[in-house]
């Protein structure tokens, strides 16, 4: 396939990603590379989001957002590196993050039939940062971004073959119907989930 | 509003005596064998009917709308049906390569044979870690063993965190349906609770009331010093488990206190991570009606040094309870197979109308009236398996294809041939077969029948038959006298 058309075929899996995502109740938002931490800076902004945890696996791009964020000054911003520092006080990241308003992180791939967003365990080393806080924002590949379950297995064993890692997923905000069959959002997970699917402009 | 909620909520939950010390959810004692004594009762609760039929509507609509999305769906159950028969028939030696799989990984995986052994090592491990608080998510395997009462019964806190399950766990109830254990509640029902248990203001706003479970609930996760959940599915390649949630609890109790306990039943297994897209898009569909649940988490042990959270220690406790018997019969073997989805309940005619409490044990609906004749015995639950009309809807809508009205049919002559009938069926069913084997005693029973209708004023009554439907008249005039004459007719 020429680049244009894989990127075509992407662009309309992100479609679908994004409708399914949003009868969820999570939002999809497709961006730029470049345009992601200044878009990501917005969401904040409209939210007045404050207190920010950050996990920061020293990826570009989450260099970017710490950027982004450190910019406005009045962020109080935890940050927990991919490195887990000798010295950290484990005990008090759940305190930590309970204060926190917002959580962001890389996630690994994306599935577009069911609006699923996939953590491989091992490349993430704090379950707690986006799971204790409101609000989650989760930056992603469009080129990561699979068609279903099936396809996710696939590509995972395509990308680190033999490996057949464990994951985590979140497909949605947390959610119950148990009053009712009423759909109830933000039972114990977080009540809000953003993904931004960032692409390199340049291609196609 | 809100405000003065949560600071409430803040000053009783350090209480003693606050709402989670009250008694846990009564752990079912069984009430099988009152099954028909205690129909009348919840055919009678209109609201409760009303409140599952509502439930089991939605549910199935839900799944319908999901299910037409695969055009595969046929092709995964069958699918799913040979990996479980595979997985069953060789159940013992998969569990021996899971076990060893999970300790390389630094998970501790004990075996018990009875419930009373599974809450035993679970007492064990609590006192080994001086736990006092314990958070669950929800398991349908640890009400199978009662384990919240023997907890209690060791001085130990045990908080459902469950939305539904804390709810019945308030209202001092058994859950009443596989993924949605307070369907037969209302809302008015939940909001009185509230009230009177967590002393806040009457409101019937889902929204707030969750809001409320959430705030008091976070408090105990941060908290607490163990968290037990269940596992939807255990991987025998790597001796991991998944289990799939909505609510995000599950995940929270496998991450936040230091000490994860992991029932596992011991059929639970698939061979590898490559059965999950089959297994998962199966589960969740029928069970939820949802693509995928909001979380799905895997357990791979304790905390490693580079990670930020995590327990410092991860056990397993495989349950037998009666499991291994089932392996021991050919038919019943594949009742092992169910992947606990609920939609046989759903679409089961007889649960819409009765509800769960009333099949009176943990395991409701179509499986749960297979298996628990086995799993209580034939003669306490000999009730459960008749009670239904054998539509089949059950096996259609199986995502694992169990043949479940089969196994129904099959636990009858089970029951019957164990000698747990009435007397008089007894009597009734050996009569009938002697005059239907007997060309002879069938054409006098014809005829000693009709003269004795016509005797008798205005139309039969077979007590309780004869309620619903109309005794049909028998024929005055026999289709094999009239064919006798016709024929010499005929010459």
């Amino acid at each position: 396939m020429l680049p244009s058309e894989k990127l075509t075929t992407q662009f309309n899996m992100f479609k679908r990603f994004q409708e399914v995502l949003h009868g969820l109740h999570g939002e999809a938002i497709l961006t730029p590379d470049r345009d992601m931490p200044g878009m990501l800076r917005n969401l904040m902004d409209r939210h007045r989001w404050q207190r920010i945890a950050v996990y920061n696996p020293d990826e570009p791009k989450m260099l970017a957002v710490l950027n982004a964020l450190g910019d406005s000054g009045k962020n109080e911003v935890v940050v927990l590196p991919g490195q887990k520092p000798a010295n950290f006080d484990n005990a008090a990241l759940r305190y930590q993050l309970e204060e926190t308003e917002v959580a962001i992180s890389p996630v690994d791939y994306l599935v577009a039939q069911t609006g699923t967003a996939v953590f491989i365990n091992n490349r993430h080393p704090s379950s707690l940062l986006t799971l204790l806080p409101p609000a989650v924002i989760l930056i992603a590949r469009l080129e990561h971004l699979v068609k279903d379950l099936w396809g996710l297995y696939e590509r995972i064993e395509k990308d680190i073959p033999g490996e057949e890692p464990a994951v985590s997923s979140f497909t949605g905000p947390s959610r119950t119907a148990d009053i009712e069959k009423t759909l109830v959002l933000g039972v114990h997970g977080p009540h809000q989930l953003f993904i931004f699917v960032t692409y390199q402009e340049d291609q196609g | 509003m809100t405000f003065i909620v949560s600071k409430r909520i803040a000053e009783t939950a350090d209480e003693p005596n606050a709402f989670h010390s009250l008694r846990a959810n009564q752990t079912m004692i069984p009430k099988t064998q009152f099954f028909k004594k205690n129909l009348p009762r919840y055919l009678d609760d209109h609201q409760m009917r009303h409140n599952v039929m509502k439930a089991t509507a939605i549910s199935l609509k839900k799944r319908e709308q999901v299910v037409n999305e695969l055009p595969n769906w046929e092709e995964l159950r069958e699918e799913a049906y040979q990996i479980k028969k595979d997985i069953i028939g060789h159940l013992i030696e998969y569990l021996a390569i899971f076990e060893k799989h999970a300790r390389e990984n630094g998970i501790t995986v004990m075996r018990a044979k009875d419930s009373q052994e599974a809450t035993g090592m679970a007492t064990l491990i609590a006192r080994e870690h001086g736990v006092h608080t314990i958070v669950k998510s929800k398991s349908m395997l640890t009400e199978e063993i009662g384990f919240n009462d023997a907890m209690q019964a060791q001085g130990l806190e045990v908080i459902e965190t469950d939305l539904g399950e804390y709810i019945i766990q308030l209202a001092k109830e058994p859950p009443s349906h596989l993924t949605a254990p307070a369907i037969h509640k209302s809302v008015q029902e939940i909001a009185r609770l509230f009230q009177e248990k967590l002393g806040i203001e009457y409101s019937e706003d889902p929204h707030h009331l969750t809001a409320v479970a959430r705030q008091a609930l976070r408090k105990k996760f941060l908290s607490a010093d163990m968290g037990v959940t269940g596992a939807n599915f255990g991987i025998i390649e790597n001796g991991n488990i998944v289990v799939v949630e909505n609510e995000g609890n599950a995940r929270m109790c496998l991450s936040l206190p230091r000490v994860h306990v992991a029932f596992i039943g011991m059929e639970r297994l698939i061979h590898s991570v490559r059965e999950l897209p089959t297994f998962l898009s199966l589960l969740c569909r029928s069970a939820t009606g949802q693509r995928l649940t909001s979380f799905i988490s895997t357990v791979t042990g304790p905390r490693s040094s580079h990670e930020y959270d995590g327990p410092e220690h991860v056990y397993y406790i495989i349950v037998d309870n009666g499991r291994s018997s089932f392996l021991e019969d050919e038919v019943l073997k594949e009742a092992l197979y169910c992947i606990r989805c609920g939609a046989c309940y759903n679409t089961c005619p007889v649960y819409q109308n009765i509800g769960g409490h009333a099949y009176g044990w943990v395991y409701q609906g179509p499986i749960g009236a297979v298996i628990t004749p086995q799993f209580l015995g034939l003669k306490e639950a000999a009730a459960l398996p008749f009670a239904s009309s054998l539509c089949g809807s059950c096996s259609d809508i199986c995502p694992v294809k169990i043949p479940l009205h089969h196994l129904l049919l099959y636990q009858r002559k089970r029951i019957v041939e164990a000698g747990v009938t009435d007397t008089i069926e007894k009597i009734a069913i050996n009569g009938f077969s002697r005059v239907m084997r007997s060309g002879k005693l069938y054409v006098l029973m014809g005829k000693l029948g009709g003269w004795f209708q016509q005797l008798l004023p205005g139309k039969w009554q077979v007590p309780g038959w004869s309620k619903s439907r109309e005794t049909p008249r028998i024929a005055r005039r026999k289709f094999r006298d009239w064919w006798r004459k016709e024929k010499r007719g005929m010459g």
